[in-house]
């Protein structure tokens, strides 16, 4: 496994192959091997299958050469476009949300003098519990007939809505449910990021005369922007695959008259319940163009230097 | 007391009133969940809500007899959580040390393509996995992989191994060079280095970053709903089931999805801080 520099030299003589320092390459080719199984290897068939007309649940359908007739009818269809606005804005609001309230709960736990440490590990809580679950509570909490919500609403005078049942609430309802438990990963490294703040700036600021508020946009802020920047990259790359709770909440149908369909909702319903291998593909292709253009431009606008 | 004391001591007590509000809205829905799976069906719909009432295991029997003419899963809890636990486990042990490899050699190890390759191995994790399910299904009916935990684990490991090796990086490189080059001279090799002087020091990260994968695995509702039918289904797949043509069977729900969370809630409790450490190390040091 070692190859030691020959010692009468440092090995000039030996053919280049020889030369190279294989123990690197060695501990990266399991990694390698396993995302060209599973990464590359699907994302060609994908790319291929995009060309191609076929539909698994038609026996009579066999894999025949389509040109771009996938991606036209794909890009013509009034549902792709309705998907796409719909994840649209629950990501967009889902991710303003998120940052939000996580920088008051961040600032919150921050500047919390007691029961400091338990009350992080439970606010923090929520970031990993299994998302079917979470979603199958809140179905039975948004119920407007016998859910909490509504009647914790009704003790204050307000009339809840169908929630689920109501076009006009489903895709709002699916931003709370997920900004319920994607706040906490925001609050987390925004509240490490605090933690890693410099002291001397705060100090300089109060003795020129500035009050909290102006500290916290004249310092805060701009000390924690790249720290911000990968967390909303994060959310944002997280948010657009979304598939669990929105699938848990309302189905693949996405709800009353489609009004809470994702594009994950959807592609899943082509894949899964069409079989309709082309449209899947091209689907699958269009996703990957609007998470990279969104997570790029997003990411630079919150923070230049961001690179990763 | 002055003025200026007891305003400082008024807002230390509002800040920990909002937090605490905080706390009572992050653990609300679970806490209803799991009181809920103890509730019989009369009193989970009360109106309103029953907060005082005589526990009743009624839900976790209906979901532990499977098969059986008042059961509503197809087979006992049990055989589901067995699924679950295998892939998890087996997923987490593959994942870690495919990622522990290759992040050890990124971070400290200098090579040709060092730079590009660790681009791949981050940037892989942009690539949406939902998108990739139909030929996923596609490859797994040629490999007679359908309906596997093998499969499962196959698809969850090469998921989760950039993920480790993302957040194995700044554990690697918070170990000082000296120790390293100090064991090398004693005579060491270079895989003997790895194992004997490099892995005890990052056993942290090595827990917080099994936690993790094992939580992924375990949470994965699209790829097991789309691979699997019978043999291999696993929890948040038959969590799912729970939903039926005539109406949502609450209480077991209920006590399907407390199954679910009890684990992943004990585990973050007792790793909170390796776990923190983990997750943000990664990615304050980009």
């Amino acid at each position: 496994m070692d190859s030691p520099a020959s010692p009468t030299g440092l090995g000039t003589d030996r053919p280049f192959w020889k030369r190279i320092d294989l123990f690197p390459y060695m501990l990266l080719a399991p990694m390698f091997v396993l995302l060209g199984a599973f990464l590359v290897v699907p994302w060609v068939v994908n790319a291929s299958n995009s060309f191609y007309d076929w539909k698994l649940n038609d026996p009579t359908s066999v894999r025949e050469f389509a040109g771009l007739q996938n991606f036209r009818s794909v890009l013509t269809d009034e549902i792709t476009y309705r998907s796409l606005r719909n994840t649209l804005v629950f990501v967009g609001a889902g991710v303003v949300l998120e940052v939000v309230l996580g920088m008051i709960g961040a600032l919150l736990l921050f500047r919390t003098a007691f029961m400091k440490r338990v009350l992080s590990t439970l606010v923090l809580s929520p970031m990993l519990l299994t998302p079917v679950a979470v979603g199958l509570m809140w179905v039975f909490m948004w119920n407007a007939l016998f859910g909490i919500i509504n009647y914790l609403l009704s003790m204050i005078g307000i009339q809840g809505p169908a929630w689920l049942a109501d076009p006009s609430w489903t895709l709002w309802t699916l931003v709370i449910t997920e900004v319920w438990q994607h706040t906490s990963y925001m609050i987390l490294i925004l509240l490490a990021g605090l933690h890693g703040l410099p002291k001397d700036p705060y100090e300089s600021a109060k003795i020129d005369g500035a009050n909290s508020w102006q500290a916290f946009w004249s310092i805060t802020v701009p000390l924690l922007r790249p720290i911000l920047a990968i967390g909303i990259m994060f959310r944002l790359m997280f948010a657009i695959r979304t598939f669990d709770v929105p699938y848990v909440l309302l189905g693949l149908q996405g709800g009353p008259d489609q009004s809470g369909l994702l594009f994950s909702t959807l592609l899943y319903r082509v894949s899964f319940q069409s079989f309709d291998v082309g449209r899947s593909a091209a689907l699958a292709l269009i996703l990957v163009v609007v998470t990279g253009v969104l997570v790029f431009t997003v990411t630079k606008l919150v923070y230049k230097e961001v690179e990763l | 007391m002055n003025r200026g004391v007891l305003t400082r001591k008024v807002t230390s007590l509002l800040i920990w009133a909002a937090t605490l509000v905080l706390t009572v809205i992050s653990l609300f829905p679970v806490v209803w969940m799991i009181l809920t799976s103890f509730k019989t069906k009369a009193e989970s719909f009360q109106i309103p809500p029953a907060w005082l009432f005589s526990p009743s295991l009624d839900n976790y029997r209906t979901v532990m007899s499977g098969g059986d003419s008042v059961a509503i899963l197809p087979r006992p809890l049990t055989f589901y959580l067995t699924n679950s636990l295998v892939v998890g486990v087996i997923t987490t042990i593959i994942s870690v040390s495919i990622g522990a490899l290759a992040s050890y050699s990124i971070t400290r190890l200098t090579f040709p393509g060092r730079g590009a390759l660790s681009v791949l191995i981050v940037g892989s994790r942009v690539l949406p996995p939902i998108a990739t399910l139909m030929p996923i299904f596609l490859m797994f009916r040629n490999l007679g992989l359908i309906d596997t935990r093998l499969g499962l684990i196959l698809i969850y490991s090469s998921l989760n191994a950039p993920f480790a090796a993302w957040m194995l990086r700044g554990f690697f490189a918070s170990i000082p060079r000296e120790l390293e080059e100090a064991a090398q001279v004693d005579g060491s090799t270079r895989l003997g280095v790895l194992f004997k002087i490099v892995v005890p020091l990052v056993l942290p990260g090595l827990a917080a970053t099994s936690i993790f994968s094992f939580t992924l695995a375990w949470n994965d509702l699209p790829f097991a709903l789309f691979l699997t039918s019978t043999e291999a289904v696993t929890l948040p797949v038959v969590a799912t089931f729970t939903r039926t043509e005539v109406g949502t069977l609450w209480g077991p729900m209920a006590a399907l999805g407390t199954v679910m969370i009890i684990p992943i809630w004990v585990f973050t409790l007792i790793s909170q801080r390796w776990l923190v450490e983990g997750l943000t190390s990664g990615s304050v040091k980009g």
